[in-house]
């Protein structure tokens, strides 16, 4: 009974994983070993009389064209930033609120996550109001007299940044509010008893055993940032495009799905690294924690 | 004198409106072993954290070797405290959470290390210091704990109830160790603990405190022999408790029993408890006529239940050096030396 039950436990992210993510990738992977066509659907069957026609000429392709690995490039700079960006503001956050007494924190918690109460668009359109050359921002600094013309805020990679940095924040703040909230308190009084200044306490002892949740912090905020495509279409510049938008291209605008898919496999193969990398040391983390 | 002698000075502390501390004075000889020791509320666990510098007092003072400690934080105080969980650091190893106190101090790096040997020896841990505290057993993680407040050599080294955490055969044995250490650095040790039996086996001092107050400050023995409240005499060990009203020459008569003599300084008329210990009370042919209800068996001793006259019941316990000395349901004559009988005022 005991066992059955656990197994249904597991069987029930075990097949949500299969049907969501398996094998939706499994038909990318098909795909992106065949070639594209103008037909219906727009890429070449596998198999054709009985003979494997796959290919791996698409991610031959990705290697020769520059405009890819600039593109990812791009994407991987951008998503840097925008994680640093994010603990930089999102660690002092988690920590006041850790910090504040009980009653305080659930409220606080909640005005984090309220962004999330109106939909992710219309954020993001609220900033191209504020950025934009007759934005907010650049009325507010005119009407002051502090700058004579507008400031090309937007588009552009700072925009682009800003808007992540903005959207992803959230996914910051909470995991590393969650790896401080559990800090049994008696390790910084132990610390301060033992003659640590409170920034000593701080560096020697919060910060290390808050790593777990600054790792899951920045894998949440990084991951989909490197895939991001609705904020550098709206914020972005002209500039190198990031990869997001260069696979929705491929897929909509040349109609190539082989080569999108191609793209995306390629994708996931670069961001499946940081994060088995990052859950091993989060486990390494934890057995010493426990 | 030993350093390590500390003065609290009518000291306040009030959370919200409460005052949990209330105008507490006591005073602790350099070297010497004293437990705090108090139930829950008592106070006991704030006044070790306004010791350590982690709370500042509303009122009053706190001398270290005469030198008052207001305004000096936890980190610059020469006092160290072992924590009731022993809070040793996960992500570090034994041997350097034991050595952070030191670095702290900017000893240099092979100090630390000889200082942290020497440390891990007195505990008698050695070549543990590679582990992660996770790796310890309970004991072992006290020990840690021990030496890591001990090898700071504080002036006073405060203990939270370090024994709480650990199962009843290891307890004995920690007890010697924390003897041993004791006597071997000569170190003030400042123990609080709302175990009796802890706290009597332990200290050569023991300051019993009872809602922000202190009961009584005394050894060990005064505490139980010669209570000076009812309250004290209630907390300390069992006791037997059976009220009355003074009356001349030196007696306190009892319903339904008569008179017992009992030495009390109190008006004639005064409503009074009067306690007696129940290993005071001799089981025999003489003295007032009891039957015995129960008897529980303990193996080195028995409890007697006896049923006395007036309807009072009172325990008494015999070492059963030979044997078991009554029977249930037994009628047996019940006897008490006068000086056993403690009288308190109602």
């Amino acid at each position: 009974m005991n066992g059955l039950v656990r197994r249904l436990l597991v069987a029930v992210p075990a097949l949500w994983l299969l049907v969501f993510f398996g094998l939706p990738f499994a038909f990318i992977l098909k795909v992106a070993l065949s070639q594209a066509v103008v037909a219906q659907p727009p890429f070449t069957p596998l198999f054709q009389d009985g003979a494997f026609q796959g290919s791996l000429a698409n991610f031959a392709l990705l290697v020769e064209d520059d405009l890819y690995f600039d593109a990812i490039l791009a994407s991987l700079r951008l998503a840097v930033t925008s994680t640093v960006a994010c603990l930089l503001l999102g660690y002092p956050m988690a920590w006041a609120i850790a910090g504040t007494a009980k009653r305080w924190r659930a409220p606080l918690l909640a005005l984090v996550a309220l962004p999330f109460a109106t939909s992710f668009l219309i954020r993001v359109y609220a900033w191209i109001g504020l950025l934009r050359p007759t934005g907010l921002v650049n009325e507010a600094l005119q009407y002051l007299g502090l700058i004579d013309g507008p400031l090309a805020l937007m588009p552009s990679d700072f925009a682009v940044a800003l808007g992540m940095t903005y959207t992803y924040l959230p996914f910051m703040v909470l995991p590393i509010y969650a790896s401080l909230e559990k800090i049994d308190p008696a390790y910084a009084f132990a610390a301060a008893d033992l003659g640590a200044r409170p920034g000593r306490v701080f560096w020697s002892i919060t910060l290390p055993l808050s790593l777990p949740g600054v790792l899951a912090g920045s894998l949440f905020v990084f991951v989909p940032s490197v895939g991001e495509f609705v904020v550098p279409e709206l914020l972005g510049g002209p500039g190198t495009p990031m990869i997001g938008k260069v696979i929705w291209q491929e897929f909509f605008n040349n109609r190539d799905w082989p080569l999108a898919s191609a793209l995306a496999v390629v994708l996931l193969i670069l961001l499946a690294y940081p994060i088995s990398r990052a859950q091993r040391a989060e486990a390494t983390t934890a057995r010493g924690l426990s | 004198m030993t350093l390590g002698a500390l003065s609290v000075e009518g000291v306040e502390k009030r959370f919200g409106g409460t005052a949990v501390l209330d105008g507490l004075s006591l005073s602790i000889a350099g070297g010497s072993f004293v437990a705090l020791l108090g139930a829950s509320g008592s106070g006991k666990t704030t006044l070790l954290r306004l010791i350590a510098g982690f709370e500042a007092p509303d009122g009053g003072r706190i001398l270290l070797d005469g030198a008052d400690l207001d305004g000096i934080p936890p980190y610059q105080r020469p006092v160290n405290l072992v924590f009731q969980s022993y809070a040793l650091f996960p992500h570090m190893s034994v041997a350097d959470n034991i050595g952070y106190g030191l670095r702290r101090e900017g000893m240099a790096a092979d100090e630390v290390t000889r200082r942290v040997g020497d440390a891990l020896a007195m505990v008698r841990l050695d070549g543990l210091g590679d582990r992660k505290p996770r790796q310890l057993s309970g004991g072992q993680a006290q020990r840690v704990a021990l030496a890591r407040a001990l090898a700071k050599r504080p002036k006073l080294l405060l203990l939270d109830e370090p024994m709480a955490a650990l199962d009843r055969g290891l307890r004995e044995h920690t007890r010697n160790e924390l003897k041993r250490l004791h006597r071997e650095l000569g170190t003030t040790f400042v123990l609080v603990t709302h175990d009796q039996e802890e706290a009597l086996a332990l200290a050569d001092r023991v300051a019993l405190l009872d809602r922000g107050r202190l009961a009584q400050d005394g050894s060990p023995e005064d505490l139980y022999e010669r209570p000076a409240s009812l309250a004290v005499a209630r907390f300390v060990g069992r006791i037997n408790l059976i009220e009355g009203r003074t009356s001349d020459g030196g007696t306190v008569e009892i319903p339904g029993l008569g008179a017992i003599r009992a030495p009390a300084r109190l008006p004639i008329g005064t409503e009074v408890v009067v306690g007696l210990r129940p290993e005071k009370i001799d089981i025999g042919a003489v003295g007032f006529p009891a039957t015995v209800t129960d008897v529980a068996y303990h193996g080195d001793q028995s409890v007697y239940r006896l049923a006395l006259p007036g309807g009072i019941e009172i325990q008494a316990s015999r070492q059963n050096r030979s044997g078991q000395q009554a029977e249930a349901g037994e009628s047996v004559g019940v006897s008490w030396p006068e000086a056993a009988a403690l009288v308190f005022p109602k």
